[in-house]
């Protein structure tokens, strides 16, 4: 039977050239699974938002502080409700987010328990939108990293990408609950990672920026703050600036130092306090709410107020010293709850404060307070959690102002430098030692000082064979100097090696060395290279040129394994002093 | 080997499968749930502000500012984008006079859009408190020339009267002039109040002809206006024109018998008339006399206000006046006699003027008579 036209036609399609099979690299699966993670956690984010604001609509009332029944049982309740969520139905959705995402990395391989999503969902929704004076920017950051590390899970990614997941669901909790991306990206370099890690950068920056796309389509795209147009009046008003950092890293101390010591009394107390601890400072919080309500909830409006000039300046200070003990106490109660918001609260009214009052006693011009509590809101920040880049870009972002550059980095700076010199921890070293966590700090990891190869090299270079050096002549020049190895100079710029093994092995020793045996070329180091980098290149050979890079074929010295061993201080006897580590980093 | 391979691979393709779906299921479920809470949370934030909105306005509707201030803030926190509650706040603050706090919301209100008239007219106001003129008219213009969302011809004339205002008050009397007029072009022909109000502006600036002929215009349809015949008839008395005047307060008076400010005023008018030799139509006879009278009434008003030691031109003049008052004249000397008291009184009331300390109030009917005999 003659086929017809329509078995002709399928019978062609079916000879068609197939479309390649796509063949993604594991990088290429974790850049798609970190937009998959920005996704999830933007949805849920936006979820935790509305709860927030459910919960306190409904039990705060608004605007909140208008009944003074509400205002003082809403937070007892809320507390007292949250922390026996925490410590009955989700024990595991405790203590902070970013110390247990950097434990997801460096203890449990990525894992992030799938409890702790809906935990910290349940538990801070309840506690934040009751009034309690903590922030939801650590539990999403949290929640986030939960996302990460159960779809991780779910799409079987290899080990290593899987410890780097958490992270990149951090970023994308931080910046879907903060609605700042930059900020959300360096917070977690800065704070989780420790160090740029450019392998696991563009996953952090593609899952903030789907989280904040997810986020922003529902919740709209305002930012959190209406900033009012700043301006730098004068430039001696940096000094306001300056006293404003330093006021900022002062208070950022006290607060950091009043958490360690509430923490520690905390401890100290009956075991059974713990049901009834975060209900007795939720009632302190009612009691203040009673008069400055403006300290409770996670006080982003406030902050608001302060940038429109709503406060006068002794108000804004009250607020200030009003919120650094609440949230003190809160936090060191065990409350569900971060410290983003609440740092940012105390920033903008302490610098608001002082500007206001700058604005009235500083004999030059100022600008007005508003500038002050934007400025102010970094500052603190700066202090308690000891990021500077951070603290600088948060502000930077939330302004939109170039304008803002130059104070806030004097302020955020002073503050920085003040909290470093006064307090040895940062906030969230402190907290994981408290919470029995050994993480590497961050900070720590960020200062570590890196050997360099000029402090192993050996500087006093030994003779150089050129490849047309007759083999009995090397073999004398290195038995001469009971040398086992020489390094070997080609006249195409290539640096090799000969064994005096090698060339005793050729016959009568009348060829030159580049015909008695094969010069393979040694990778070159140079004396700024990291050691640990220099380390990895060393491979089967005794040793290694350091070159110039001015002159690549000018030798500037010798790395040796011993030389190496040396800088490390491996083999000395304890007192002795190794080369490094030097003061400077990268 | 190709079949086992592919039998070994059955079950991970398998795998991945479910998962793939599994996540898909998971997403399109936490999807529906964000669109369905996020819905809720939408109705219910826009409700909530609403509410506040209302009860804001209802507070400052009753002049209870400091609470309307705090729910309008209320709505804007719930709500941050909504225009008019951020504008609401922001006339509420100013009304309370909170300048300061007013400003930075109609600064950000002037940043989104630079051309809304009602900010732009309150931002003029504030520039105007803060005696910053350039600025204030700028907005003014902005407001004049910007939109407006309700009522947008009224609300542009009552920005136009403001600012006629303005430039009344730092003397730009050309500019108040062509804003005026513009209002005239703009206002319905029928709106009775603001051309009233453009006369009385009129007046103000100085340009009492041009009042005076908008009112008699206006009196034409609306001859039962007490308010037009009392602004004609201060047009008619600030151009010197007292008979007009009077006639028009008189009508004016049959409209509003009670107004005690408009009978003072005719009855110096009714003074000022009774008084001016020059009036028309009156036989020579009684020109003379009224003549007599205004160099007799100035005579005494000098007499009155000097002290007891008077200089010798004093003397000299007064001597003359009571000269002049009891010569007898001839029918054919009194043309002659007539100027000569005119005359006379006014170098009576310009002695006065040099000799005597200015009296307080408005002019009297001497002065006007005097100063219109001048001209």
């Amino acid at each position: 039977m003659e086929p017809t036209a329509t078995h002709q036609f399928f019978r062609g399609l079916k000879n068609l050239p197939q479309p390649p099979r796509f063949a993604m690299s594991e990088a290429q699966r974790f850049l798609l699974l970190s937009i998959l993670i920005g996704v999830f956690a933007g949805l849920l984010i936006v979820c935790f938002h509305c709860a927030i604001d459910f919960m306190s609509w409904y039990t705060l009332g608004t605007p909140a502080g208008s009944s003074w029944v509400r205002t003082l049982l809403s937070p007892v309740l809320g507390g007292a409700a949250s922390s026996l969520l925490v410590l009955f139905v989700f024990r595991k959705a405790t203590g902070s987010g970013v110390n247990h995402t950097k434990a997801a990395i460096y203890i449990f391989e990525g894992y992030v328990p799938s409890s702790t999503v809906a935990g910290k969902f349940a538990a801070c929704s309840v506690s934040l939108g009751t009034g309690t004076p903590l922030g939801p920017e650590d539990p999403a950051l949290q929640m986030g990293a939960g996302i990460a590390s159960l779809l991780g899970r779910l799409f079987r990614i290899s080990r290593s990408s899987m410890r780097m997941i958490a992270p990149v669901g951090a970023a994308a909790g931080i910046a879907a609950a903060f609605n700042t991306p930059i900020t959300a990206v360096l917070f977690v370099i800065e704070e989780v990672v420790g160090a740029w890690n450019a392998g696991v950068l563009g996953s952090i920056i593609l899952a903030a920026v789907s989280a904040v796309v997810v986020s922003r389509s529902f919740l709209g795209d305002q930012p959190l703050f209406r900033v009012p147009l700043f301006e730098l009046r004068d430039p001696a008003e940096l000094l306001v600036y300056a006293l404003i950092g330093v006021s900022g890293g002062l208070l950022s101390v006290l607060f950091v130092r009043a958490i360690e010591h509430l923490k520690r009394r905390a401890e100290r107390l009956p075991r059974w306090t713990v049901y009834v601890r975060s209900a007795a400072a939720g009632l302190l919080v009612g009691l203040v709410g009673l008069f400055q309500p403006e300290v409770m909830g996670v006080g982003y409006e406030s902050i608001d107020s302060a940038l429109h000039n709503h406060f006068p300046w002794d108000t804004m200070l009250i607020l200030a010293a009003a919120k650094i003990c609440l949230t003190a106490i809160c936090f060191s109660a065990g409350t569900p709850g971060g410290m983003f918001a609440p740092s940012l609260f105390i920033g903008a009214m302490a610098g608001g404060g002082i500007g206001a009052l700058a604005h009235q006693y500083w004999p030059l011009a100022t600008s007005s307070a508003s500038s002050y509590v934007l400025v102010g809101m970094g500052t603190f920040f700066a202090g308690v959690f000891r990021a500077p880049m951070t603290s600088i870009f948060m502000v930077f972002e939330l302004s939109a102002s170039y304008m803002i550059i130059l104070p806030v980095m004097t302020a955020n700076m002073m503050s920085y430098l003040v909290s470093r010199s006064l307090q040895r921890s940062p906030f969230f070293d402190l907290v994981a030692r408290m919470e029995g966590m050994n993480l590497p700090s961050s900070e720590e990891m960020r200062e570590r000082p890196r050997l360099r190869v000029e402090q192993a090299m050996d500087a006093d270079t030994p003779t150089v064979l050129r490849a047309d050096t007759t083999v009995k002549r090397a073999i004398e020049e290195m038995r001469t100097h009971g040398a086992e190895w020489r390094l070997v100079w080609s006249a195409s710029g290539i640096w090799s090696l000969a064994e005096l093994g090698t060339l005793e092995a050729d016959g009568d020793g009348q060829r030159t060395i580049s015909e008695a045996i094969p010069l393979t070329p040694l990778p070159r180091v140079y004396p700024d290279l990291a050691l640990d980098s220099a380390l990895r290149q060393f491979g089967p050979y005794p040793a290694l040129p350091v070159c110039s890079r001015a002159h690549p074929d000018q030798l500037l010295g010798v790395l040796t394994l011993e030389g190496i061993h040396r800088a490390y201080g491996i083999g000395q006897q304890p007192g002795e002093t190794s080369a490094g580590p030097p003061r400077l980093t990268d | 080997m190709g079949a086992i391979g592919g039998q070994s691979r059955a079950p991970v393709l398998n795998g991945a499968a479910q998962v793939a779906g599994g996540v898909l299921l998971a997403f399109l479920i936490l999807l529906f749930a964000t669109v369905r809470i996020t819905q809720a949370y939408r109705t219910e934030r826009r409700d909530r502000a609403e509410a506040h909105f209302i009860q804001g306005r209802e507070l400052g509707r009753e002049q209870r500012l400091p609470e309307a201030i705090e729910q309008y803030r209320a709505a804007m926190s719930i709500v941050r984008t909504r225009r008019d509650y951020r504008q609401a706040l922001a006339l509420a603050l100013f009304r309370a006079g909170r300048i300061e706090e007013a400003e930075i919301h109609l600064r950000q209100l002037l940043e989104a859009d630079p051309t809304d008239g009602e900010t732009n007219l309150v931002m003029a106001r504030i520039r105007l408190q803060q005696e910053n003129e350039a600025e204030a008219r700028l907005h003014f213009n902005r407001a004049v020339y910007g939109q407006w969302t309700d009522e947008p011809v009224a609300n542009r004339i009552g920005a136009r009267f403001e600012l006629a205002e303005v430039l009344k008050n730092t003397g730009a009397r050309t500019q108040v002039q062509s804003e005026l007029l513009a209002i005239l072009g703009e206002a319905p022909v029928d709106d009775l109040e603001v051309r009233k109000r453009v006369a009385r502006l009129m007046l103000e600036n100085g340009s009492a002809t041009e009042a005076a002929n908008l009112y008699q215009e206006l009196l034409k349809s609306n001859d039962q206006e007490p308010e037009l015949w009392a602004g004609l008839g201060r047009a008619e008395f600030v151009r010197g024109r007292y008979p007009e005047a009077q006639a028009a307060w008189r009508s004016a008076l049959q409209w509003r018998p009670e107004d005690a400010a408009l009978r003072r005023d005719l009855e110096v008018v009714d003074t000022v008339v009774s008084l001016d030799p020059t009036a028309r139509r009156l036989w020579s006879g009684e020109r003379l006399r009224r003549s007599q009278t205004l160099v007799k009434l100035a005579k005494d008003d000098l007499e009155a206000c000097l002290p007891a030691e008077r200089s010798q031109e004093v003397e000299s003049i007064l001597a003359t006046a009571q000269e002049t008052l009891e010569r007898r004249i001839r029918p054919g000397e009194r043309t002659d006699a007539i100027d000569a008291n005119i005359d006379l009184a006014g170098d009576l009331w310009k002695a006065r003027a040099s000799h005597c300390a200015p009296t307080e109030g408005p002019p009297g009917p001497l002065d006007l008579l005097i100063a219109k005999l001048a001209r």
